[in-house]
């Protein structure tokens, strides 16, 4: 094939470890392996050279770009000339035939109206990793109130009561805007079929919004370990933030019996757990303190690491107290082989089968997780019967491919 | 008490209220804070003691609460009498407990005699009267400006200017108060050269913390104030307000050194006015209604305009439509209005003129201006006149920049919701008998009616004037039925079509409304005026976020006051033409 593409992204994944940046970094590594002439240009904060708007890190083909949005609500990047100046010249120098955009966020959303003016004939393909066009509470499709709650659908007076400042009005052409720079993308790639849904219940064309999973690198997939009577072995993976539900599963362990507790070691790898509100923090650190011969806590992780982390644990928990879309542990965790408990809602309910590849509780339910944690222990068995029942994820080149086919590539 | 407190070692804080001088003999009143429950306080000339000097402490709990001091502070008032032949108070050295006071902290009013000062006394004012008799030269004094007068001598009024002073070139204001029930309207201002100018009446009103301090009954309306722009080039330096029988009002004319801006002194101007007194409609009326439109002197208002026009891209030769779109407070729409425009292919034919009306936005408006025509490449041009010229004045302004046909007068949070419907809405307006305006349906964000035509109607909110009444406000816009386009009283200003040859031969909207709201129904009724119909659309309905702009001029009191002040203006000026156009639609 051997096609210019180039592959955008809202950060690097050396500064920023965030699934949607790993991904994206996945897929431009993709290109190349399959003999594209592939580009990754990558938003960042650092400061460039005296106010150029673009760098490279580790090689040219990672471009790095100086920007930021000039207005948060409606993700508009207009004011400097970056996006019509800048960026129009690079597509210049570049004229890429198929652009992968995996982010608007912090890179400026007219981004899309600028891509089609310079290069009328490339192919936009756009991947969506949350719900920020339609939930301005960071992307989350929670409601801001003290509860959290789940929202299940935008709308300018529902969005208001979320943010008073922000009028109906202002939520109106808050969609609007958006929805009419969308309107230069080909085609939208969802990771699952919950956010693809959200998204044209929203007001994406459905003929235009395809799902395509995230690929995983190969790995080798080690034995799995024994179940043994003594213990069972849990790993929560991922960010520790008010969404991700480390709360609710902390929960879960206090509600347990003693004798229950005693059978199980959680280990936690979690990062940016000290940049978190103190109240957060300290409600956590009192509860670790708690259950101290139950729960270890490890601290950040390389992805490099997770293959080690993954072969000596029995299941992975995913109790995030929000949608998601596919979060790349479940993804990484089936890629090793182990079943994963996970709320029973949004994107993780979709890619864990109940009773098949792992298990659901009610989201945001500790008594409904600890009765989870009380079924494994009381049927060891249960374990190696789901575990028989995973199957490999969708391969990088698998995705590659599927996303490529949605173009018409 | 809004003066500076002057503040001494061992805290003695000293203030002075008014100050009097009578031939040789001082009055003063003030208060005074120390540590001291019986505060010594002696005034003396630079080179000698005075010797006759008398004073008397009086309670000022309100001193007391307003500083809130602790149990070691004593707050007394007090009035202070004393001789001098010394003619320039400056000069006093006064001392508390033996601290000498700063005589530049002290700023008093001054007064033309010591009625107000004894006045403070209260119950003791007889007793310290009598202890100062002998201060006066002769046994009669004290009270020779009251009582005993030659014949031929015109009595005084107590009397006090708060300010006097021109700003904004040649804007004269004065305010203050007056002892006096007579009528405040003989009032001249003279020059170096001794001519004079005729001023505008006062409006007289309550100044409720006078009549407090004074004992005054609450509905004597001491207060006055009045406002009048000066002939250009007339250099006031005094100003007199004439009463039959009485000695004048006067005081020296200050020019401003930091210009009050139009709307601050709008505000300080209403914030004088009651529009609640059952007598507003009568008597306060004239003098408001002149004062008002000379502050916003709105006849000047276009006079001497180098506006800037800045065109972003190649500008469409022979529009059909101007759109002319003020941007005052939220520059955004335009990112919004312009990435819909550009949407829509119809657009090409018509030109769009924003018209920055709003000096405090300028950098970020042109900054933004520039980012949304490199980003969606729409054309359009500016116009600023480097002020703010409120609606009307900057939609003459975009008028006077205009090549099209005609002239659609466009809210900025007006929204388009269908490709061509500018050019649909051009092909009734063609089609329409003797057609003045043509509006159209306008709904919110959510498909509930903002406009759906117009009427004047009366409210109780609002007495005594004409408002621009919405029908169906709100409502769901299907529950409304309606069709095609029809004859109507009157239509917004947030969207109007009118021709842009009778826009400019009825001279555009009128700028005397102040800061917006009848100029819409205004400009219908220069359309009746000349034969014409206003029409309303419904077949096109566009998206108003109303309110998103019109919000960031703050409400409140003084802006209702504007309303009520407008409103009466549309109702004077056009008198029965508003009862026969709703005649004819009854």
């Amino acid at each position: 094939m051997h096609k210019k593409v180039l592959v955008i992204a809202h950060g690097h994944p050396e500064f920023n470890k965030g699934g949607g940046e790993q991904a994206a970094y996945q897929f431009f590594q993709e290109c190349l392996s399959q003999g594209d002439d592939a580009y990754f240009l990558a938003r960042t904060a650092i400061s460039p050279h005296g106010g150029a708007a673009f760098s490279t890190i580790k090689n040219e083909r990672e471009i790095l770009f100086h920007t930021t949005h000039d207005d948060f609500f409606l993700f508009s990047n207009i004011k400097t000339r970056h996006l019509w100046g800048d960026f129009a010249d690079l597509l210049t120098q570049l004229s890429p035939e198929v652009i992968y955009c995996h982010h608007y966020f912090l890179l400026g959303i007219e981004m899309m109206k600028i891509i089609k003016q310079v290069l009328p004939n490339v192919k936009l393909v756009l991947t969506l990793h949350e719900y920020y066009a339609i939930c301005h509470n960071s992307g989350l499709m929670v409601k801001t109130g003290k509860d959290k709650k789940l929202c299940f659908e935008s709308g300018t007076r529902e969005c208001n009561q979320c943010f008073p400042d922000k009028s109906p009005g202002d939520f109106f052409l808050r969609k609007q805007y958006i929805q009419q720079c969308f309107y230069w993308v080909d085609c939208f790639i969802a990771p699952s079929a919950f956010l693809r849904d959200r998204y044209i219940d929203w007001g994406v064309d459905c003929a235009k919004i395809h799902v395509v999973e995230n690929g995983q690198p190969s790995v080798s997939v080690i034995p799995n370990v024994n179940v043994t009577d003594k213990q069972v072995r849990i790993a929560y993976i991922g960010q520790i933030n008010p969404f991700k539900g480390i709360d609710v599963l902390l929960d879960a362990l206090e509600l347990l019996p003693e004798e229950a507790q005693q059978q199980l070691y959680i280990d936690i790898h979690g990062a940016n757990f000290s940049s978190q509100e103190s109240d957060f923090q300290h409600k956590i650190s009192k509860q670790l303190k708690k259950l101290s011969h139950v729960v270890r806590m490890h601290g950040a992780y390389e992805p490099h690491e997770l293959g080690r982390i993954l072969d000596t644990i029995n299941w992975v928990v995913v109790p995030s107290t929000w949608w998601e879309n596919s979060p790349m542990v479940i993804q990484e965790a089936l890629s090793h082989g182990k079943p994963v408990i996970v709320s029973d809602i949004g994107g993780m309910a979709e890619k864990i089968q109940h009773n098949v590849t792992g298990l659901h509780f009610r989201a945001r339910s500790a008594v409904s997780l600890a009765d989870t944690f009380m079924a494994i222990l009381s049927d060891k068995s249960l374990q190696s019967k789901l575990v028989s029942n995973i199957t490999k994820p969708l391969s990088l080149p698998e995705s590659y491919q599927q996303i490529n086919n949605s173009i018409s590539i | 008490m809004s003066e500076q407190v002057n503040s001494e070692p061992n805290d003695v804080v000293f203030h002075v209220d008014f100050v009097a001088q009578i031939d040789n003999v001082w009055s003063l009143s003030g208060w005074l804070v120390s540590s001291s429950t019986a505060p010594l306080l002696v005034i003396s000339e630079a080179a000698s003691e005075i010797t006759q000097q008398k004073w008397q402490s009086i309670p000022r709990p309100d001193v007391i609460d307003a500083l809130g001091l602790g149990d070691d502070k004593f707050a007394v008032g007090f009035v202070h009498c004393f001789v001098s032949d010394s003619n320039d108070f400056q000069n006093f050295v006064i001392s508390v407990n033996g601290k000498v006071i700063d005589m530049k902290s002290l700023t008093p009013k001054l007064l033309n005699n010591s009625d107000i000062i004894f006045a403070a006394l209260d119950d003791k004012k007889d007793v310290f009267v009598e202890s100062i008799k002998g201060f006066y030269q002769s046994d009669d004094a004290v009270s020779r400006d009251k009582s005993v007068k030659p014949e031929n001598e015109k009595q005084q009024i107590n009397f006090y200017f708060d300010d006097c002073l021109v700003t904004d070139g040649n804007l004269l204001y004065f305010k203050g108060w007056a002892l006096t029930e007579q009528a405040l309207n003989n009032i001249v201002v003279v020059d170096r050269q001794g001519q004079t100018f005729t001023v505008t009446e006062c409006f007289r009103f309550v100044r409720h913390d006078l009549n407090e301090q004074l004992n005054l009954t609450m509905d004597i309306a001491a207060g006055f104030v009045s406002v009048c722009r000066l002939p250009d080039g007339f250099k006031a330096v005094t100003l007199s307000i004439n009463i039959d029988g009485f000695e004048s009002l006067s005081a020296p004319v200050s020019l401003h050194s930091v210009p009050l801006s139009k709307s601050t002194l709008l505000k300080t101007y209403l914030g004088l006015v009651d529009v609640h007194l059952d007598d507003f409609f009568s008597s306060g009326q004239p003098a408001i209604l002149r004062h008002v439109s000379d502050i916003w002197q709105a006849e000047a208002i276009m006079d001497g305009l180098s506006p800037q026009v800045c065109e972003y891209g190649e500008q469409t030769e022979q529009p059909v439509v101007s759109l002319v779109i003020p941007i005052y407070g939220r520059y955004d729409f335009v990112q919004h209005q312009l990435l819909a425009f550009s949407q829509d292919p119809d657009m090409a034919k018509h030109e769009i003129i924003y018209v920055l009306d709003d000096p405090k936005i300028a950098r970020e408006f042109t900054i933004a201006c520039s980012g949304v025509f490199n980003t969606f490449t729409m054309p359009f041009k500016t116009v600023y006149a480097g002020k703010n010229l409120g609606f009307a004045g900057a939609n003459n302004l975009g008028a006077s920049q205009a090549q099209g046909r005609f002239i659609l007068a466009l809210n900025s949070d007006v929204l388009p919701s269908r490709h061509g419907w500018l050019s649909r809405l051009v092909n009734k307006y063609d089609k329409l008998e003797d057609v003045g305006i043509l509006g159209t349906k306008l709904v919110y964000e959510d498909n509930t009616l903002q406009h759906i035509g117009m009427h004047f109607q009366q409210d109780a909110y609002y007495p005594g004037i004409w408002m621009n009444y919405h029908p169906h406000k709100g409502m769901p816009a299907k529950l409304v039925v309606s069709e095609g386009t029809k004859a109507v009283e009157l239509v917004t200003g947030a969207c109007m079509l009118i021709e842009r040859s009778l826009y400019e031969s009825v001279g555009g909207f009128d700028t005397r409304y102040i800061l917006g709201d009848f100029e819409d129904s205004d400009l219908c009724l220069k359309v009746y005026d000349q034969n014409k119909k206003i029409y309303l659309d419904t077949e096109e309905s566009l998206i108003h976020l109303e309110r998103l702009s019109q919000n960031l001029v703050d409400s409140g009191d003084w802006k209702y006051k504007l309303t009520l002040l407008n409103g009466l203006y549309q109702k004077n000026k056009w008198g029965q033409a508003i009862e026969k156009v709703k005649q004819h639609y009854a």
